[in-house]
């Protein structure tokens, strides 16, 4: 069975593989031939005051900024694949050419043989995806500190990478045996996985934990995920108007305007005398592994209860 | 007798249609049983039902006493089954099927199927894809004989093969057959494919059981008479006239003779299978079973 | 020994071979003590039912006509009346010729040659056995 398992997958299979090594691959030689760059940046960003450590950052971006976009992109579909190439053509082929038929007759039990090879490819996806998880971690801790924000890097790195191949896999073998036609099982798994993401990643992910509201003290917030604008209120929680906000926040700049620069001018302070302070919803650093955590989680759940319904659906067919 | 294939009341029904329905047969080993019907008539539907295809909705199947749902490692172990349409794994090379089959089966027997494929000179390094329509034929059948099975169920085998691809078919499952005593049962809506190597009949008609029994007995049983003109269904004696036809003076009849002989003056011509059929797929109410006293399947 | 299978006879096939066989005993085709063919070897001759060989056999076997050693074959049976006689076998055969050609003269088709022939061994026999 396991070699049966192979042969039969061994093109798809060899293909994903050979796409991820290749993508982890480049990755890797752009972190290895960026750290010098980096190396400069680390030295003079901190302590210089003059454009050195904008210049040198100006170089970073020329020979590696056009790579962030599509090698995200890249990132945010590869998981896809497995689905729509692995997972999809599992069960549909073998309806659509009646070789269940053949199979389902030799000496082993259906279950089995969907046992097997749902297990061979799907610890084959989690393998390959990991790959690719550590791959982005590298390359989106290799850039520049002061530009990178981890929540921004969230669909590329940790387990929930694994976890949405995983996903979209099982999305593509219930799919398939729901629907019995390799093309057709094909186009659910990809608006399926789409729509899924797209829902998790928009609209749910900001849910996960409350987010935490605290003042700000005109300095940013670090590595925080930061939801929604800032908020001036007066000291009873009262909001605002922009109008009123920008005026007295105009008074405060000007007004200490020789000490702005480099200076310990306290803006925070200026508002409390002007009555007003404001408030910022985020998600704070820390949260971040619980969230890859709950979003892994929820992704494999699915995965299983996929699964679930492909192994329920096989049994059936009679 | 030694019981191949028990069926006790078997249906099978698809939304409001049935397949099957209240299908009771018994299949001795050691036969080669023809299964024939028109296309529609459950033939399919029975063979896919003993090698655990499909689900009974009523009644049961059992294979050499074995239920194929409910202990379907033990049927598979004796019971190889060609689909219709003989489907295979098109990318496949000839000996990566053996493959399969080797790697599927508990038993196997590698060396018996390769000197199969040598002797009818099929390359195990041929794609199944660029294999004759009667060399995939072959192939098939190597592959369910592979697990050296006590039942081989083949369902329409000879569709879309050329006359000589049919002959060496046959003649490829009579030689094992004579050399193994494997039990066979084989659908085809082509009688006269049958006729040459089927010792036993079922007559499939509307999901229903029309006849079953013994080919040379059945013929026995069965004759044409030409009389004079009978227009009443009932004639004298334990005879059962299954299909007329009238002219002017005379009646041309198609009876299942009991133990009395027909009249004198009566002329009487041995029918041969074909006509039978014929007669029995034209008459569904006709019916030619083996006395009741089914025991329960499996 | 070869077989030879009519299709469109309405013969069943293992009477077909057990008349086959007897015609070659009587011929002298075949002789006492000789093998014949397996059932394997028939099969891939004829592509019919292995079973219906046996039957043939075992119907020749209670005839008479041949013995089964189980594991060696099945042989022509010795004892079985020897053939006739090429010199006896030509007479007769004289007697015959004239005699068709006069029936053929008085309108006789094949089937009244037969019907006739039939009668007259049918007769010839009961006088025999009252006798």
């Amino acid at each position: 069975m396991i070699w049966l398992t192979w042969r039969q997958h061994r093109l798809e299979g060899l293909f994903t593989a050979l796409v991820v090594v290749a993508v982890a691959g480049l990755v890797g030689s752009l972190v290895v031939s960026a750290q010098p760059l980096l190396e400069q940046i680390r030295h003079l960003c901190p302590v210089v005051t003059d454009d050195s450590c904008g210049r040198a950052l100006i170089a970073f971006n020329a020979k590696f900024g056009t790579f962030q976009q599509p090698l995200y992109l890249t990132f945010l579909v590869l998981p896809v694949l497995s689905g729509m190439f692995i997972g999809a053509p599992l069960l549909a082929r073998e309806f659509e050419q009646g070789t269940y038929e053949v199979v389902w007759t030799q000496g082993i039990t259906r279950r089995k043989w969907l046992f097997v090879k749902l297990a061979i490819l799907g610890l084959a996806t989690i393998v390959l995806a990991g790959i690719l998880a550590v791959a982005g971690q590298e390359w989106s801790t290799a850039v520049p500190d002061n530009s990178y924000n981890q929540w921004f890097a969230f669909d590329v790195q940790g387990p929930e990478v694994a976890a949405y191949a995983l996903f979209s896999f099982a999305l593509g073998v219930a799919a398939g045996a729901a629907i019995g036609r390799t093309v057709p099982a094909m186009a659910v798994v990809l608006i399926g996985f789409v729509a899924a993401r797209g829902a998790i990643a928009l609209f749910a992910r900001r849910t996960f934990l409350p987010p935490v509201t605290t003042e700000v003290s005109g300095l940013g917030q670090g590595q925080a995920w930061l939801m929604g604008n800032q908020r001036p209120v007066d000291m009873h929680g009262n909001s605002i108007s922009a109008g009123q906000f920008d005026q007295i926040t105009n008074e405060c700049l000007t007004s200490h305007s020789g000490s702005i620069s480099g200076g310990n001018f306290d803006l925070q302070a200026c508002w409390h005398e002007h009555g007003i302070k404001v408030l910022q919803s985020y998600q704070p650093a820390d949260r971040f592994l619980i969230f890859q955590g709950i979003e892994t989680a929820i992704f494999v759940l699915a995965a299983i209860a996929l699964l679930g319904i492909a192994v329920w659906l096989v049994r059936r067919r009679a | 007798m030694n019981v191949a294939l028990n069926a006790c009341s078997l249906g099978k029904r698809y939304g409001n249609t049935w397949a099957l329905r209240d299908c009771s047969l018994r299949l001795p080993a050691g036969r080669i049983t023809g299964l024939v019907g028109p296309n529609g008539a459950g033939k399919t539907t029975l063979l896919r039902m003993a090698v655990g295809l499909l689900e009974a909705t009523s009644g049961d199947i059992s294979v050499f006493g074995w239920s194929p749902t409910k202990q379907p490692a033990l049927v598979l172990a004796r019971v190889g089954f060609v689909p219709q349409d003989r489907p295979l794994y098109r990318g496949f090379t000839v000996g990566e099927i053996l493959e399969l089959g080797r790697h599927l089966n508990p038993r196997w027997d590698q060396a018996g199927a390769v000197a199969r494929l040598k002797r009818l000179d099929i390359g195990v390094k041929r794609k199944v894809a660029h294999l004759s329509g009667g060399q995939h034929a072959q192939l098939s059948l190597t592959l369910a004989l592979g697990k050296r099975p006590d039942l081989l169920l083949l369902d329409e085998p000879l569709s879309n093969l050329d006359p000589l691809a049919r002959r060496e078919f046959m003649k490829a499952l009579v030689d094992v057959v004579a050399a193994d005593g494997l039990s066979v049962i084989l659908s085809s809506h082509v009688v006269a494919e049958l006729e040459r190597v089927c010792d036993h009949l079922v007559i499939l008609n509307g999901g229903r059981v029309q006849v079953v029994g013994d080919i040379d007995e059945l013929l026995a049983q069965h004759k044409v008479v030409i009389a004079p003109r009978q227009d009443s269904d009932v004639i004298d004696g334990d005879a059962t006239v299954i299909h007329v036809t009238h002219s002017d003076g005379q009646s041309a009849m198609l009876l299942k003779v009991g133990s009395r002989v027909v009249q004198p003056d009566w002329e009487v011509h041995d029918v041969s299978l074909e006509e039978m059929v014929l007669a029995y797929l034209a008459n569904p109410a006709a019916a030619a079973l083996p006395p009741p006293a089914m025991e329960k399947a499996g | 020994m070869l077989f030879h299978l009519d299709t469109h006879s309405g013969m069943p096939t293992y009477m077909q071979l057990v008349n086959q066989v007897r015609r070659a005993i009587r011929n002298g085709t075949v002789r006492a003590g000789e093998r014949l063919p397996t059932a394997r070897e028939v099969v891939a001759e004829l592509t019919i039912n292995p079973n219906t060989v046996l039957k043939a056999y075992t119907q020749l076997e209670s005839e008479g006509l041949v013995v089964s050693r189980p594991g060696l074959g099945t042989f022509i049976a010795q004892g079985i009346p020897a053939p006739l006689a090429p010199a006896l076998q030509r007479q007769l055969r004289r007697g015959l010729d004239s005699w068709i050609r006069n029936a053929v003269a008085a309108g006789l088709d094949r089937e009244g040659m037969l019907a006739l022939i039939n009668l007259a061994i049918d007769e010839n026999k009961r006088a025999a056995d009252v006798a």
